[in-house]
């Protein structure tokens, strides 16, 4: 399958959500676990030879499953072959936990459903949809859809949805 | 660069939510033909098969640090994705139709990781604050005869009873804060594309003049406006005991 590798190689160089010094062994069998810089970047985990800047590999870190494997060490596998594992062994306890706590949120698909989450949940607060962009185009549109329509039956809400419409500093007059 | 290439491919053709796919001409190189590619668009990453019925991706764009454009082109209904970079690939790609491009070029300005990461951060906030202010019996928005200017995205609730002083309908409470591991998630199954925020108000243009309470967090502004709302709701109340 093509891709584009020099566009996957600038993303390795970007700033990373986590990034350690790890044991890694690969999904063959008869593997040697190795020293590898391993970073985690949007939903790529890349790792380095712990001497040079371009990445040996990455992974995609969709479908995956994070399991607990010995003490400190966890294993990422995919849904479709699960028993083909990469192993990684961490120097502690607390950094394979957070390893595996950061690559379990690390796919695109948990983003979603969390977004899918806390529109809900604002819904369920709130009554009204909110999908969480500008902060602007929220005013505005609670200036509008919300205030506005309530200026009709209660004249002081007017100055609610001057002031969110048209802002200047709450307090002043 | 080693790839999990299998997983891959794996997740160009599984079940996930398809956040857009239709046929493209994809632009082969610097002057080479364009060819007729079945795309899909799923996350951050642009696969293109031969034809709809392919089981494996000819290959995959990693839309991270990307621009999407409309472009000058031979070809009707072109755009390009762009990246930085010296020598960086612009893919030119054309739809079939005017709306199948902007409903691509929309898709793909949205599709990375980073937006989508932005996004889900900033209802994380809007939540922890409409959660924190929630709870003030504010009455709720009233069906009116009147015009208004968009629809309302969520039908609204009964209006108020004619009588005097009626008791107004409160707020939902606030639910009690769940930690984010053990939340119960949607039932919604599927991401449903094209669901957006309700666009601007037409007659509203003119940008604020006091750029500070432009740039305050949504959990600022609710706070202010709260208060605000209170008070005005009180003189009003008691402005209305007097008949």
């Amino acid at each position: 399958m093509r891709y584009n590798e020099k566009e996957l190689q600038a993303l390795s160089r970007q700033p990373a959500e986590m990034a350690a010094e790890l044991g890694m062994r690969g999904p063959k069998k008869g593997s040697v676990l190795k020293r590898r810089l391993v970073k985690l970047v949007v939903n790529f985990l890349f790792y380095f030879r712990t001497d040079e800047a371009e990445p040996v590999g990455a992974l995609l870190l969709e479908r995956c499953k994070v399991t607990r494997e010995e003490p400190g060490t966890f294993s990422i596998s995919f849904v479709e072959d699960p028993e083909r594992k990469y192993h990684f062994e961490c120097s502690s306890e607390e950094q394979c936990q957070e390893w595996m706590e950061a690559l379990r949120r690390a796919s695109y698909e948990f983003m979603r459903r969390s977004l899918i989450f806390y529109r809900n949940e604002i819904r369920k607060v709130t009554g009204k949809v909110c999908t969480g962009l500008q902060v602007a185009r929220v005013r505005l549109w609670v200036a509008e859809e919300v205030f506005w329509p309530l200026t009709a039956i209660c004249p002081p809400y007017r100055t609610l949805w001057s002031s969110l419409a048209y802002p200047r500093r709450p307090g002043s007059s | 660069m080693k790839l999990n290439e299998r997983s891959l491919a794996f997740y160009a053709t599984c079940d996930a939510p398809v956040d857009n796919a239709g046929f493209l001409y994809k632009k082969g190189g610097r002057h080479a033909a364009y060819h007729r590619r079945w795309f899909v668009l799923r996350g951050n990453m642009l696969f293109y098969f031969e034809d709809a019925a392919s089981r494996e991706p000819v290959g995959v764009i990693i839309l991270e640090g990307c621009t999407v454009e409309l472009v000058e082109a031979a070809e009707e209904f072109a755009f390009a994705v762009r990246f930085a970079g010296t020598r960086a690939r612009t893919y030119v790609l054309a739809a079939e139709s005017q709306a199948a491009m902007e409903g691509w070029v929309k898709a793909l300005s949205r599709a990375s990781f980073d937006y989508l990461r932005l996004v889900v951060r900033e209802l994380e906030q809007q939540l922890a604050a409409v959660r924190g202010a929630g709870g003030p019996a504010l009455p709720l928005p009233l069906p009116l005869p009147l015009p208004l200017p968009q629809p309302l995205p969520q039908p609204l609730p009964q209006p108020l009873s004619p009588t005097p002083a009626p008791p107004l309908p409160r707020w939902p409470t606030a639910l009690p804060p769940k930690e984010n591991g053990c939340a119960v998630w949607s039932t919604e199954a599927t991401f449903r594309p094209g669901s957006e925020p309700p666009p601007p108000p037409p007659r509203r243009r003119a940008s604020a003049p006091h750029g500070s309470l432009d740039l305050a967090p949504f959990a600022r502004l609710h706070e202010c406006y709260g208060q605000e709302i209170r008070a005005l709701r009180g003189q009003w109340l008691s402005s209305r005991v007097q008949p």
